[in-house]
């Protein structure tokens, strides 16, 4: 222990700082009195030791037969695997689904979407009750939005109690015990006095924000774990594009009222608002994105419809990229901003009221044709990818060995791309409309790409990564197609994960070139939309992949990512400003793409759980997680 | 083995060592865990999950006599937990007001200590980790190195290492 009087000017104040987090009017008798009814729960639901060892030991099987990654053959130096497999479910095991199940993941789905709108409803009114009073939020309407409120909470908590499928799926189980907790607490957050804050970050919050915040979030992690309840492909498609809807609506939400609170306190033009606002409406996007990737056509346009095209992109969003936002009458914009949520709204009433009702399980099975296109995506993203990373390692001027590499990377293009072409031929005897539309702009690209090879202008570069970029979004694009023609709902999770995969790895190697090409250039590198926009989708496709894939599936992928580490630092850094060295950039990018393309590989030769094992979302390594977790220490 | 003869988990009897843990550490483990992830509205509940596991686990925790210890390493594994979960939540996060300091933030830190804290939010995990657990635990090398799970030399080098980079953040700032 340093004496006092040895301590550093730093150190002292080190002292002095940290002292000042210790708030001892945090130890309440409530609280400790929460903990220990909540430990007592726990108890009560933990089963008897001897219980214990046996779900141990039946994960510990399990586990055995789910081979995680082996290493066929020796190890290479750095202890990167030579293979990747994801392993199999045991043949014998089948699906659990039911009518009676999937039916209730619908009423518990609808409750919960319900849900989250009064409280997101509520949370808005209060904060601009607090800061906008040109809302004319008055007492009244806040007394009525919570009884609101509360009674969508009772019809939920109703609505999952009565569902039962405490045996579908136990993270529902677990997501929905905390909601109901979260709930529980809601008469506390609203008792927060509602002081105004306005916090060093710059953004303006009322105290009870963080409070409604964490029971949304919880609401929507039971919905999430409802959707990889059903056993029905398109339930599942119906429940993943209202869930998306749902949260792109919260996000807009969100950010509308904090736009609103900020023009009220006079902080509308700040740095930290203006982020925070912008952050909040990207995330609204990308649930845009994903709700329109998964959306049927009827969807898509009743989207259209609803937000009346171009009206429907919140006002707010253009205002605050202008930073005119501060300039605006609070007046007009809250109006704008409650008609774009209301038109939201109506369209999740609409979307939740149309799921398919009581649809019965699918469990067809997998279909080996469908496996052949999966692989034929995957070789022509990875080809391409090689080739974005060619063309970036060679630069603008070539000498004769890398025009060579080059070439043989295009090549590699055009083959793939050939093979990819037949096929989806053999697999598409009759193509529907909107496999002939996507067959046409894959083509379009690919002509584009040639066009862009063949060209020696300047900025040729950038041609070949646009159109690379182009055919690879409408590949990813396939891969979710085929999801939807999957024979069980754990074969579309298992393509939708893949589809992700493949994102995240086409991603990666888009934003490592572009970083290369802006290395040297550290005050563009630092504006550059599309670096950090890839940065942000790269980072949102690897979290899609986690939210679909077995744990299996992300043991493999953290393995074979792992030169993704330095490269993604290097290209952080790039995108901070810094110069960094580009060589060691590529090299790490080109590895990392060749192990996420053993993965895919593998995903696509080896489905993971064509007939799970256990529920989705309860794979037998969740299952021995938390078994561990329950009964071990720190 | 006859399942009636093991002892209930949960025997923690009011007035105990845990309970007085509580009274006397809540609220600096809630400080540790707000320093180490800077989210507050998780803090509270990383330390209060750390009671109830130490709570739940009373009869197999190896020194009931001081549970602190063991609350504190939970807290900083869930802690180092939370900033690996961290990178993909972000669907899950809606708003900056669930990471926002509490009202009164501002009135506690000056202007300097909010320097401090955000030069400390750059740090490397590792090297955070030691510097809260020496100047707000007021843990020995040995101490925080038990914790932490490394060796003495680790804890020194990451501490020194911090506390570099801290200098040179200020520097940047005055």
């Amino acid at each position: 222990m340093t004496d006092e009087r040895d301590r550093s000017p730093l150190e002292i104040q080190l002292v002095d700082t940290f002292a000042a987090h210790v708030d001892d009017t945090l130890t309440r008798d409530e609280t400790w009195a929460a903990i220990v009814r909540e430990a007592h729960q726990r108890d009560r639901a933990r089963p008897p030791a001897r219980a214990v060892m046996l779900v141990l030991a039946t994960a510990a099987v399990l586990l055995a037969a789910i081979v995680v990654v082996r290493a066929n053959g020796a190890s290479k130096p750095d202890g990167v695997t030579d293979s990747i497999t994801v392993g199999t479910a045991p043949p014998e095991t089948v699906w659990r689904g039911s009518v009676a199940t999937n039916q209730a993941v619908n009423v518990v789905t609808r409750a919960g979407v319900d849900l989250v709108r009064e409280l997101s409803t509520e949370q808005r009114y209060r904060q601009l009750h607090q800061f906008v009073d040109a809302a004319g939020v008055t007492d009244d309407d806040i007394a009525a939005q919570t009884a609101s409120t509360d009674r969508a909470a009772a019809a939920w908590s109703e609505a999952v109690t009565r569902a039962g499928l405490s045996a579908a799926s136990r993270p529902l189980t677990d997501a929905a015990k905390q909601a109901q907790n979260r709930l529980g607490s809601l008469p506390a957050v609203r008792a927060v006095p509602a002081t105004r804050t306005t916090v060093e970050l710059g953004t303006t919050h009322t105290s009870s924000d963080g409070g409604f915040g964490s029971t949304i979030s919880d609401v929507l992690s039971v919905n999430r774990a409802a959707v990889l309840s059903t056993s029905s492909v398109p339930q599942f498609r119906a429940l993943l594009a209202l869930l998306h809807l749902s949260e792109e609506t919260v996000w807009r939400t969100q950010a509308s009222t904090h736009a609103l609170a900020a023009i009220g306190a006079g902080t509308a033009t700040s740095e930290p608002v203006v982020a925070d606002i912008s952050a909040l409406l990207r995330d609204a996007r990308l649930a845009g994105q994903d709700f329109e990737l998964l959306a049927t056509p009827e969807q898509l346009a009743a989207r259209h419809t609803a937000l009346d095209g171009a009206k429907g992109d919140d006002v707010l969003a253009q205002l605050i990229e202008a930073r005119s936002i501060g300039t605006l009458s609070s007046f007009g914009t809250v109006e704008t901003s409650d008609a774009v949520l209301a038109r939201y709204r109506a369209l999740e009433t609409q979307m939740a009221s149309s799921l398919p009702e009581a649809p019965a399980p699918d469990n067809r099975g997998s279909d080996a044709e469908q496996r052949a296109l999966l692989a034929a995506n995957v070789e022509l993203s990875h080809a391409l990818a090689n080739e974005m990373l060619a063309v970036s390692r060679a630069g603008e001027d070539l000498t004769p060995a890398e025009r060579d590499e080059v070439d043989q990377a295009g090549g590699q293009v055009v083959a793939a791309a050939r093979v990819r072409d037949e096929t989806a031929r053999i697999h598409r005897a009759t193509p529907t409309p909107e496999t002939t539309d996507r067959e046409r702009r894959l083509d379009e690209h690919l002509v584009a790409l040639r066009e862009a090879r063949a060209s020696t202008a300047i900025g040729r570069e950038a041609d070949i990564r646009a159109a690379i970029a182009g055919v690879t979004s409408i590949v990813d694009e396939d891969l979710v197609a085929l999801a939807w023609q999957a024979g069980s709902v754990p074969e579309a999770m298992d393509v939708l994960a893949l589809a992700a995969l493949d994102e995240h790895t086409t991603t990666t190697a888009l934003v490592a070139t572009l970083a290369v090409s802006l290395g040297t250039d550290p005050t563009n590198a630092q504006t550059s939309r599309p670096l950090t926009g890839g940065i942000s989708e790269m980072d949102r496709a690897a979290q899609r992949f986690d939210e679909l894939a077995t744990g299996a599936q992300k043991q493999a992928m953290r393995s074979a990512d792992r030169s993704g580490a330095m490269a993604d630092d290097l290209v952080r850094r790039v995108a901070t400003g810094e110069v960094v060295d580009v060589a060691a950039l590529l090299a790490a990018a080109v590895e990392r793409n060749d192990r996420l393309h053993d993965l895919e590989v593998a995903m696509v030769q080896e489905p993971t759980r064509p007939f799970a094992a256990s529920p989705p979302g309860g794979d037998a390594t969740t299952v021995a997680g938390t078994v561990a977790a329950a009964t071990t220490g720190p | 083995m006859d399942e009636r003869a093991e002892p209930p988990s949960t025997s923690v009897a009011s007035g105990s060592a845990l309970e007085h843990a509580f009274r006397t550490d809540y609220a600096r483990l809630v400080a540790l865990a707000r320093l180490l992830i800077d989210r507050h509205a998780e803090a509270e509940e990383i330390v209060q999950e750390a009671f109830v596991r130490a709570y739940a686990n009373w009869a197999r925790l190896e020194n009931q006599d001081d549970p602190v210890p063991y609350l504190r390493r939970a807290v900083v594994n869930l802690a180092r937990d939370g900033l690996r979960r961290r990178g993909t939540v972000r669907r899950t996060r809606l708003s900056a007001a669930v990471d926002a300091p509490p009202a009164d933030a501002s009135i506690l830190l000056d202007e300097s200590q909010r320097e401090l804290v955000a030069a400390l939010r750059t740090l490397p995990t590792r090297q955070r980790e030691c510097v809260v657990l020496r100047y707000l635990l007021d843990c020995s090398t040995a101490e925080a190195a038990d914790l932490l799970g490394v060796t003495d030399g680790s804890v020194k080098t990451h501490l020194s290492r911090g506390l570099a980079a801290l200098e040179l953040a200020l520097e940047g700032t005055r």
